[in-house]
């Protein structure tokens, strides 16, 4: 069985990649747990989380959307991923910090919260003519509108600390 | 790092091997290190490449122990590590880490790009 995983840092978040090349089923605790967002680039997974000594699963986390799993950052989880399976969470270093996420398309861009980054979670895109490829990222300015174009096939998240 | 082995006995009433085992690159021969006495049972002798992975896995142990117990020239002893990250802050310090710790960190920094 191949899996692998990955930490991209950043000095406000950190994205995680875990590619599997089987099946795998994985046990994260509580205490490991950074995590405020997962997208699934590709294959399909499960999600398993104690809450209150209940399992509560999600069993259909979809494709190329951003899954909110922030409310289950102080629960063990147990995580299944079916073979040939990329998914990516983004994660903040410090668990009480509160994110909005949110994936964005082709247009302007802009955020009004003191930090707020935009991440190429697959393919790249420009932002104000510069490029951005994957599992890069760009802070924004406060209130300050920029461009972007989202090339075909690309995902692009709009991450903003509150 | 590549790891030797060299059987010096098979002791066949008792079902045993006498084996020494230490880094290819050790700073002495493998002649004078300690061997040591394995039971066969313990190793996996369905054919010549797993009887040699099983023998490495068992000496890995012993290995990692002469290792530790060589001696450290003074020169290498490492610095504290709570210094300043600019390149001039690192000039003339010895820094470690220790090797199992480095292989199972797969982090990486990303890259920022700057648009402000």
């Amino acid at each position: 069985m191949t899996t692998f995983n990955r930490t991209y840092r950043s000095p406000k978040f950190f994205l995680c990649v875990h590619h599997t090349e089987e099946a795998h089923v994985g046990f994260e605790p509580a205490e490991e747990r950074f995590s405020h967002f997962s997208f699934i680039c590709r294959g399909s997974g499960r999600f398993h989380a104690l809450v209150d000594g209940e399992f509560v699963s999600h069993t259909s986390m979809g494709v190329k959307e951003l899954f909110p799993v922030g409310k289950y950052i102080n629960c063990n989880v147990v995580g299944e991923s079916d073979e040939n399976t990329r998914a990516i969470s983004f994660n903040s270093w410090n668990k009480n910090d509160k994110w909005e996420g949110r994936l964005i398309e082709t247009g302007t861009v802009s955020s009004t919260q003191r930090y707020a980054a935009i991440v190429c979670l697959e393919g790249s895109c420009t932002v104000d003519g510069k490029e951005i490829q994957e599992l890069e990222y760009a802070n924004l300015k406060p209130n300050k509108e920029y461009s972007i174009n989202i090339s075909e096939d690309s995902y692009v998240g709009l991450f903003e600390l509150c | 790092m590549k790891i030797i082995f060299k059987i010096i006995e098979y002791l066949p009433e008792t079902e045993q091997v006498v084996v020494s085992f230490c880094r290819q690159n050790a700073p002495k021969s493998i002649d004078d290190y300690y061997p040591v006495v394995i039971d066969c049972k313990y190793i996996d002798n369905t054919d010549r490449v797993n009887l040699i992975e099983s023998l490495f896995q068992l000496g890995m142990p012993i290995i990692k122990q002469q290792e530790s117990e060589e001696v450290t020239p003074e020169s290498n002893v490492a610095s504290e590590m709570f210094f300043g990250k600019s390149y001039d802050d690192f000039i003339g310090k010895v820094v470690s880490i220790d090797t199992d710790e480095l292989q199972s960190i797969k982090s990486k920094r990303m890259r920022r790009i700057d648009i402000e």
